[in-house]
C-alpha cells in the first residue's frame, strides 16, 4: 500500500493546533500508518495568494506533489483549502501543456511531477474506515450534527466525480451514534473576513440561520471552524470532523478548553 | 525564464496574464445570462457583487470591476451553472489582473508576505507556541531550507513580494 502523508497546512498548526493534536491522535487509534509530508510549506492558500498569483499558486502546489511522490505515498489533507489546492493544480497538470512547463520550473530546485499522487480529506479517509470506527465507539454521541463540509471541499468534491462528503459525513455521523442533519451550500464567509467584514458576517449569519435546531455544527474545515467558533453568538458548538471521533471514542483531550464556542 | 499561469505557458509574466483575461473574456461570452449563479452566491445575497453582472461585463470587455473583491470564493456559481462555466475563475483572473497594479487588499499582501518570508500564510506566535507545548506537540519550526527553495521556484512569479 502507497504511504500515507499527512499536510498539516498551516492554519492547523500554527492557530489551531489542537485540531492538529485530536487528528493525530484519532489516526493512532484507528491504527492508520502515515508520516509527515517532508519540507512542507503553505499549499497556498486558494483564496488571497491565489487572487494575488493564479501562477505562484500552481507552482507552491506542484512542488509538493513532487515531494509526495519522491516519497512514494498520497496526501492526506487535514484542511478544504489545501484540498482544493492540490486536486485543482493534478487537474490542471493534466494538460501536457501546462505541465511541461511547470516541471521546467520544478528541475531549477531538482524536483518533478509526475503525474501520480492522490490527495485526500481527511473525510474521503474516515469514510473507508467504518469497522474500525464503529468498533471504537464506547460514548455514543447522541446529538444532532450539522453538516458542514465546507466549500472548498464540497466543490473539489463535485469536480473529482468523488462522492458526496456531505453524505460521507452524515454516514461517520450515524455510525458514532449521532443524527445527521444533511446541509449544503452554506459559506461560512471566511474569504470575505478581514476584507469586508460586514458581508463576511452577514454570509456567516446566513449559514447561522440554516444551522438552528443543531446541537453542534461539524466540520473538516479549519477556516469554518475559526469562522463559526470564534465569531458566531448563538453559542452552538463547533466541533472538527476529528473532534467528534475523540468524543465518541472517550478519548482524553485539552483540546476542548480551546474552543470559544462550547 | 517561463513563466504561465491558469491557462497556458507563454514567454512572459504580462503575456501569461494577458492571456489568462482573454481566456476569462472568452469564458464569460459563453454565459447565457440565466442568473442561476446569483441566486447560488453568498456575496450577491448579501448586497455584494453578482457574478452574472461580472460575467457580462467581461463579456463586453470591460475588466474594471472593484466588486471582484466582494466575492467569497466559494465556487458556488461554478457548481450551479448549467452551462459549465466557472464565474469564480473568471473573478480570479480580474483580480490577478488588479493585483498585478497594487489594487487589492490590504489582507491579502500581509498573507502573501508572510507567505514569502516563512512559507505559511499563518504567523506563528506565543498562542501557538504555548499551545503546542500544553498538547504535547513538537515546536513548529520554520525549515530554512523548504523556504528557500520555494523562494527560488516562485522567484518572478505574480505572487512574488521583494524579501530584500
Amino acid at each position: 500500500m502507497t504511504d500515507l502523508l499527512l499536510f498539516n497546512g498551516c492554519l492547523i498548526p500554527s492557530r489551531l493546533p489542537f485540531l492538529e493534536k485530536a487528528t493525530r491522535d484519532v489516526l493512532d487509534k484507528l491504527e492508520v500508518s502515515y508520516s509527515d509530508l517532508p519540507d512542507q510549506t503553505c499549499c497556498v492558500e486558494p483564496i488571497g495568494l491565489r487572487s494575488l498569483g493564479a501562477d505562484t499558486w500552481t507552482l507552491a502546489s506542484a512542488r509538493l506533489l513532487a515531494i509526495a511522490e519522491e516519497s512514494d505515498g498520497d496526501i492526506l489533507t487535514v484542511c478544504d483549502g489545501c484540498y482544493m489546492s492540490l486536486n485543482q493544480t493534478i487537474l490542471r497538470l493534466e494538460d501536457p501543456r501546462r505541465r511541461e512547463a511547470v516541471n521546467r520550473e520544478l528541475a531549477r530546485i531538482g524536483r518533478e511531477y509526475h503525474g501520480r499522487v492522490r490527495v485526500l480529506s481527511l473525510v474521503e479517509l474516515l469514510h473507508s474506515m467504518k469497522e474500525g470506527i464503529i468498533g471504537s465507539v464506547s460514548e455514543p454521541q447522541k446529538r444532532r450534527f450539522a453538516i458542514h463540509p465546507g466549500c472548498h471541499l464540497e466543490r473539489t468534491a463535485e469536480e473529482l466525480g468523488k462522492e458526496d462528503p456531505v453524505k460521507q459525513m452524515a454516514d461517520i455521523v450515524e455510525w458514532v451514534g449521532g443524527t445527521p442533519v444533511e446541509l449544503r451550500g452554506n459559506c461560512c464567509g471566511g474569504g470575505l473576513s478581514g476584507v469586508y467584514d460586514d458581508m463576511s458576517k452577514a454570509v456567516l449569519d446566513d449559514s447561522l440561520a440554516a444551522f438552528k435546531g443543531s446541537d453542534t455544527i461539524l466540520t473538516p474545515c479549519p477556516t469554518c471552524f475559526v469562522q463559526f467558533d470564534l465569531r458566531q453568538k448563538d453559542g452552538i458548538p463547533v466541533w472538527f470532523l476529528t473532534e467528534m471521533l475523540i468524543a465518541a471514542f472517550g478519548m482524553d483531550y485539552k483540546g476542548w478548553r480551546y474552543h470559544r464556542s462550547r | 525564464m517561463l513563466f504561465y499561469g491558469n491557462v497556458v505557458p507563454v514567454g512572459r509574466r504580462d503575456d501569461a496574464l494577458k492571456e489568462e483575461l482573454e481566456e476569462a473574456v472568452v469564458e464569460a461570452g459563453r454565459c447565457l445570462q440565466c442568473g442561476l449563479c446569483s441566486e447560488s452566491c453568498p456575496s450577491a445575497r448579501n448586497d455584494g457583487m453578482a457574478p452574472d453582472e461580472v460575467m457580462v461585463k467581461v463579456a463586453e470587455g470591460d475588466l474594471d470591476d472593484e466588486r471582484i473583491w466582494q466575492c467569497a470564493m466559494c465556487h458556488r456559481c461554478a457548481s450551479a451553472c448549467p452551462e459549465g462555466l466557472d464565474p469564480s475563475r473568471v473573478i480570479t483572473a480580474l483580480r490577478n489582473r488588479s493585483a498585478a497594479k497594487g489594487e487589492h487588499p490590504k489582507r491579502f499582501e500581509d498573507s502573501a508576505q508572510r507567505f514569502l518570508a516563512t512559507g505559511r500564510a499563518f504567523p506563528c506566535t506565543g498562542m501557538t507556541r504555548n499551545m503546542r507545548r500544553d498538547l504535547g506537540l513538537p515546536p513548529l519550526e520554520v525549515d530554512r531550507e523548504a523556504v528557500a527553495e520555494l523562494k527560488e521556484l516562485i522567484r518572478g512569479t505574480r505572487g512574488w513580494r521583494k524579501d530584500d
